[in-house]
């Protein structure tokens, strides 16, 4: 029992298909709770729509489908039973891109909330979206103009209302999907900072192309290459000694 | 290093492609002022003809409003009114003005006037009851005919049998014009007066309100049913055989003749649903037939433009599919759907062949009250004035087509205006 409350996502045999192409091959992992894992692996190998399998964003790709089990928290995500609307309540997730929505700063930390009906009343929705935006770290530079539009953030800020936007639902994992390729070095180590803060409370999954984001920020490492899970493991090890060939050559910078 | 060999075959060929960058512009320079010629030749005709059509000669007559003679009942109705001697006043006045006694004399006198002036005399009345009794200095428009010889179609020259104007009526004219009698103002008929065989009392205010109602239906089915259409092919159809078929369809729709729309809604609605002919609502429902595919285009155009990462953001937060397409796609792509229907609904205004088919062509002379009276609209108004051979009408016509236009460019001017107020980048 305590190492199924140690791990929050159990993924067994996955494979994912796109069309008749197969894009993930066999995979299992296990996540930790309360921790960041990083994906890392040369572009095309499957490391985005692995992390959007979590959440089941792949279902809104026509001819996308999915073999093999997930389990997040215990429950089988891929069941017939399973609705993804509170699935992606509690799995939340943050784009390449920031997309905040066109609206003002408040609207967008409020949505989520005000759509699964979170908060009891008006005062109640204020301080939702006060924490959220403390908790994203943007409230200090925002918190006099929360009716301004969203998109007229810097582009850092607007990466952190997106994680704002994504913890006002209070999820249990945050999915990154290289949430700072878009960004300068100084918003990335905002962001990094605020994701080693989060995982107190979050489980944290991000995707990303820099071997040294994966290596300042995550406790576990998996290195994925053509669709397969070469490594998994602590972050430290996996850079340090990494067990294959592979994976060796990569981080090294020979390959990718 | 480029030798001089190469230098001078490049300047070479540079003289002979600068020749023939000059000649492409100024092809295109000549293919812009031929249309703008094309453009100021109509501007110049239709205004020239049409302008003065907003103004015609009304004549000014003492009228004794004598109680007894107009309002034999006394109680200011219609039946009593139409009963009285409205006709005769205003004949008496102006016998008086140019001194006709003779039969033949009156008779002359007569004719110049308007066959309305009795009715004119009869508004005036119903809407001034307290001035009865008492002379009053009334302007009454004259017969088309005394019109066109003020205008100089008439010509005196003409010999007395070829002209519609006899020797004595010019006279007559010409003497209530040297006594400051006769004035040239705008002209009330046209705003105010409806469909009518008298060039001088037709007007295009039941056609007007035919084209609002008529409008108006148009926008209440096809608005709704377009942008519904467009949203769930866009949003949640499933990718198939079947909804590509739809696709094509609604393409092709677009570019099928109006007239056979007409055709679709004269065998539909009136000839299987039973509705009566030339009324709006069937005039509506068959210009939102030919409005859907382009309001459809358009929306689809429109939604299509909504960035993916927005519908992504929503459903990443939780929202299910419907909420995100109604509280972020939808809201975002209004303004180039509100563009596209305007866009529709000046093509449905300035649309005729299709109403033709459904009899909206008929002499209508009251203005439609709702949508289940029947009436005319703006462009068939205009498509009828164009057959009647008195010049007031061509004048008219002109007049009409101005009005026409007047809307269309409001129209396609709210269009612009809208799209440039909502325009939203990210």
């Amino acid at each position: 029992m305590a190492d199924l409350d140690k791990t929050i996502v159990k993924c067994s045999n996955v494979s994912v298909f796109y069309g008749e192409n197969k894009a993930i091959n066999d995979i299992s992992i296990e996540i930790e709770r309360q921790s960041i894992t990083s994906f890392i692996g040369p572009s095309g190998c499957g490391k985005s729509t692995f992390l959007r399998t979590i959440n089941r964003m792949n279902d809104t790709i026509e001819g996308c489908h999915i073999e093999g089990q997930v389990m997040v928290d215990g429950q089988d995500i891929y069941a017939p039973s399973i609705d993804v609307v509170p699935l992606r309540a509690k799995v939340g997730m943050v784009f390449q891109k920031p997309n905040p929505f066109p609206k003002t700063i408040y609207e967008n930390v409020a949505y989520g909330p005000r759509i699964h009906g979170l908060a009891k009343n008006k005062s109640h929705l204020d301080e939702i979206v006060e924490k959220a935006l403390i908790g994203a770290g943007l409230w200090t530079e925002v918190r006099d103009r929360l009716q301004d539009t969203g998109t007229g953030l810097s582009g850092g800020q607007q990466q952190r209302l997106c994680i704002a936007r994504a913890i006002a639902v209070e999820p249990q994992i945050i999915l990154m999907d290289e949430p700072c390729s878009s960004l300068d070095p100084i918003a990335t180590s905002k962001i990094e900072a605020l994701m080693s803060e989060l995982s107190n409370d979050y489980t944290i999954i991000i995707v990303t192309h820099s071997m040294q984001q994966a290596a300042r920020v995550s406790q576990n490492t998996a290195y994925f290459h053509l669709g397969n899970l070469i490594e998994y493991g602590d972050t430290k090890e996996i850079f340090v000694r990494p067990q294959d060939p592979q994976t060796e050559a990569y981080i090294s910078g020979k390959i990718g | 290093m480029p030798t001089t060999n190469t230098d001078q075959l490049v300047n070479a060929s540079l003289k002979l492609r600068r020749k023939k960058e000059r000649r492409f512009k100024m092809l295109g320079i000549l293919a812009i002022a031929l249309a703008l010629c094309f453009l100021v030749t109509l501007m110049v005709s239709i205004l020239s003809k049409g302008i003065p059509g907003f103004f015609q000669y009304y004549i000014t007559l003492s009228v004794d409003l004598d109680r007894e003679r107009l309002d034999p009942i006394g109680d200011l109705s219609d039946q009593s009114l139409f009963d009285g001697q409205a006709n005769k006043i205003v004949q008496e006045a102006i016998f008086l003005k140019t001194g006709a006694t003779s039969r033949n004399e009156k008779r002359a006198v007569r004719k110049l006037l308007s066959n309305g002036s009795d009715t004119r005399l009869i508004s005036f009345v119903k809407s001034n009851p307290k001035l009865l009794d008492s002379t009053q200095k009334l302007k009454f428009a004259l017969d088309d005919d005394a019109d066109s010889y003020f205008r100089g179609f008439v010509k005196k020259q003409t010999p007395e049998k070829q002209r519609r104007l006899s020797d004595l009526q010019i006279e007559y004219l010409d003497t209530m014009n040297k006594s400051g009698l006769i004035s040239y103002q705008i002209s009330d008929y046209l705003f105010f007066g409806s469909a009518s065989r008298n060039a001088e009392m037709a007007g295009i205010k039941g056609a007007a309100i035919g084209s609002l109602l008529t409008l108006t239906v148009c926008f209440l089915i096809s608005f709704p049913i377009g942008v519904a259409t467009a949203v769930y092919l866009e949003e949640f159809a499933p990718k198939n055989k079947f909804t590509e078929l739809i696709e094509i369809n609604i393409n092709n729709l677009a570019a099928v003749p109006s007239v056979v729309f007409g055709i679709l809604g004269l065998a539909m609605f009136i000839n299987l649903f039973g509705l009566p002919r030339s009324i709006p609502l069937v005039g509506g429902m068959v210009l939102a037939l030919m409005t859907l595919p382009t309001i459809i285009i358009s929306s689809r155009a429109a939604i299509k433009a909504v960035p993916p990462s927005i519908r992504i953001g929503a459903l990443g937060v939780g929202a299910s599919k419907v909420q995100a397409t109604m509280h972020h796609v939808v809201p975002l792509a209004i303004p180039g759907m509100l563009t596209g229907t305007i866009i529709g609904m000046a093509q449905a205004l300035g649309e005729t062949a299709p109403l033709l088919m459904i009899g909206m062509v008929a002499f209508i002379v009251d203005v439609p009250g709702s949508v289940m009276d029947p009436g005319t609209v703006l462009p068939v108004q205009i498509f009828m004035w164009a057959d009647f051979a008195e010049r007031m009408f061509i004048q008219k016509t002109s007049s009409a087509i101005i009005i026409l236009l007047l809307f269309l460019i409001l129209m396609n001017g709210g269009a612009i205006w809208l799209r440039k107020k909502l325009e939203r980048r990210w």
